[in-house]
């Protein structure tokens, strides 16, 4: 059976899902609802209306704060739960409903199926990493301003999208590897947020440690805390875009081996 | 002409054998019914058929006028119903025509129209397969396992659910294919009397095991009508059927004295007046329908007593 029936079957199961549509909406409205706050308290803070924070100084110019909330918005939470949805009702579902016991009785390969799967939910993560920076660029050029944008700038913003889509690979990849485990909706959903919850675990106890230190660069090794790295805006030195290119690579390759593996070798219900 | 041979096929789950060393053969052109009690192993031994799950031991062979083929290319040449009617709930019931349809490569959509008019649904139907009825799932499973013209169905239970013209009307479409389009048919289902109609060779399988193959003809031959007679001596008994009845196939002899009369001719009277005759007492005699139901049922082991709970 040829590959390209899958990734033609899998497509129109996107196509057709309301979910692909429903989810980016409720992003908009997430990141919508930000800017909108950020925008008045900025407003209040320039009547005087408020006392800003003195310790953060982001807040008070327009600009620098459309360039922070442009740079870090694919490494927002949003976009990583929305992943987990995709992964959940795409993935999951077909085993509980029984149609991957149908494409299987059909003569379908398993490893073809696996990577139909895995290239159409690359491509929604593709898209929808993009699409937060287009969001996210039209609201903060819309609440704040981006005045003085360099071409080098946009070089960090073109590389920053880059890395995000990368990381967001790896993402997908463990989610789909627990997708594949569970094999039921509710319990992938599960596993990937305590996946989550740990992965923010680690992201807190490496912001406690000194930068550059063993310590913190082993708790870094998670690709939620190395998103917020993607959103930097200057040069990486060597050691960090070792850990931005190898970790990443390390998770999907892993990932991928242990999701082809045991939907290989376990029966399916 | 062989369709379908299994070699030994075993499943072990944990340390319970669901599938005991299972031989069958389908032939083709067969509707082969394969039936037992729930929990025999019926539907493991058809995942492992239909490639869903793998065989602990064992092998199987699907053929193509008489040439083995690969699985995975024998396979496609399978539609199948396994278990529970699978659907994609969100989707309506050509949109899961169109997927699997898709998903095999296949692209004739008025194909796909037909087959869900055939088996009794709207192809123009925005309903979402998740608010169909039980009996309405069944239908649009079986339309999906005809995607493709197979030349083998595998089926578990299709008419579960149905309401009597459905399983009428699901009967007389598998015959149809059975007959028109020399589709071989595998299937296996609670409901003997129904599948009595159409069968044409049985399983009967039971703790895993497959403890009997029988044709549908040697089937129709056990469950004649007859005259069930009960003798005082069976050894007295036996030279006076052999005299009476030259051919060995009009009686059977059973436990408890009991002997089975098929002759359709004989009477009551008769039969009572030849073995007193010879000094048998008969203690007991009645004529009896035959019933492939009944029948089959004896082969399961007999319906299981409710008198502890009366």
């Amino acid at each position: 059976m040829k590959f390209s029936n899958y990734l033609k079957a899998d497509f129109y199961k996107l196509k057709r899902s309301n979910w692909i549509w429903i989810m980016p909406l409720i992003l908009f409205g997430v990141v919508l609802l930000l800017y909108v706050l950020l925008f008045i308290l900025m407003k209040l803070y320039e009547t005087g209306e408020v006392e800003p924070d003195p310790t953060n100084t982001l807040i008070l110019e327009a600009s620098a704060l459309g360039r922070s909330l442009l740079f870090t918005a694919p490494s927002e939470s949003n976009l990583t739960i929305l992943l987990m949805v995709a992964c959940a009702i795409f993935v999951s579902s077909e085993f509980k409903s029984g149609m991957t016991k149908i494409r299987l009785s059909r003569g379908a390969n398993k490893v073809g199926l696996y990577f139909s799967k895995f290239i159409m939910l690359s491509g929604v993560t593709v898209v929808y990493t993009i699409g937060t920076f287009i969001l996210s660029a039209i609201l903060s050029l819309c609440f704040f301003n981006l005045n003085g944008f360099t071409a080098l700038e946009f070089g960090y913003l073109i590389r920053s999208i880059v890395l995000s889509i990368y990381i967001n690979l790896s993402i997908i990849s463990i989610y789909m590897m627990l997708a594949y485990l569970v094999r039921n909706m509710g319990g992938t959903i599960g596993a990937c947020i305590g996946t989550y919850v740990v992965g923010s675990l680690f992201s807190t106890v490496a912001a406690l440690f000194q930068e550059g230190t063993p310590v913190a660069e082993i708790f870094n090794c998670v690709p939620s805390r190395l998103l917020t790295f993607a959103g930097f805006a200057g040069e990486y030195d060597l050691a960090k875009t070792l850990e931005l290119i190898f970790v990443p690579l390390f998770f999907i390759v892993v990932c991928n081996i242990v999701s082809i593996f045991t939907f290989k070798n376990r029966d399916v219900k | 002409m062989k369709a379908i041979t299994t070699n030994k096929l075993t499943k072990v789950y944990k340390d319970a054998k669901v599938v005991d060393e299972v031989s069958l053969t389908l032939n083709k052109g067969d509707i082969y019914g394969l039936i037992g009690r729930n929990g025999a192993g019926k539907t493991t031994l058809l995942r492992m058929i239909t490639g869903v799950a793998k065989p602990t031991s064992g092998s199987l062979s699907i053929y193509d006028d008489e040439l083995e083929l690969p699985q995975d290319e024998a396979l496609k040449r399978i539609g199948s119903l396994i278990d529970f009617p699978s659907y994609d709930p969100s989707f309506t019931a050509y949109e899961n025509m169109k997927f699997t349809a898709t998903s095999i490569g296949i692209k004739d959509d008025e194909r796909l129209k037909k087959l869900l008019i055939c088996v009794g649904l709207d192809p123009e139907d925005n309903k979402k397969a998740k608010n169909f009825s039980l009996g309405m799932k069944q239908r649009l499973a079986i339309a999906m396992a005809l995607i493709g013209n197979p030349k083998i169905l595998i089926l578990d239970e299709p008419v579960n659910g149905m309401d009597p013209t459905g399983i009428y009307e699901i009967r007389e479409l598998l015959m149809d294919l059975n007959r028109k389009c020399d589709v071989t048919i595998l299937i296996s289902s609670h409901l003997l009397a129904e599948l009595t109609k159409m069968a044409t060779c049985y399983g009967i399988m039971s703790n895993g095991k497959l403890v009997r193959e029988i044709r549908g003809e040697e089937l129709n031959e056990m469950s004649r009508p007859f005259i069930r007679v009960v003798v005082d001596d069976i050894k007295k008994a036996v030279p006076i059927l052999a005299q009476t009845f030259a051919n060995g196939n009009d009686f059977q002899i059973l436990p408890g004295n009991t002997i089975h009369i098929f002759k359709e001719d004989e009477t009551i009277s008769h039969i009572e007046d030849t073995f007193n005759m010879g000094g048998v007492k008969v203690t007991e005699v009645a004529k009896c329908d035959g019933n492939l139901e009944e029948q089959l049922i004896s082969m399961l082991g007999g319906p299981k007593s409710h008198d502890e709970i009366f």
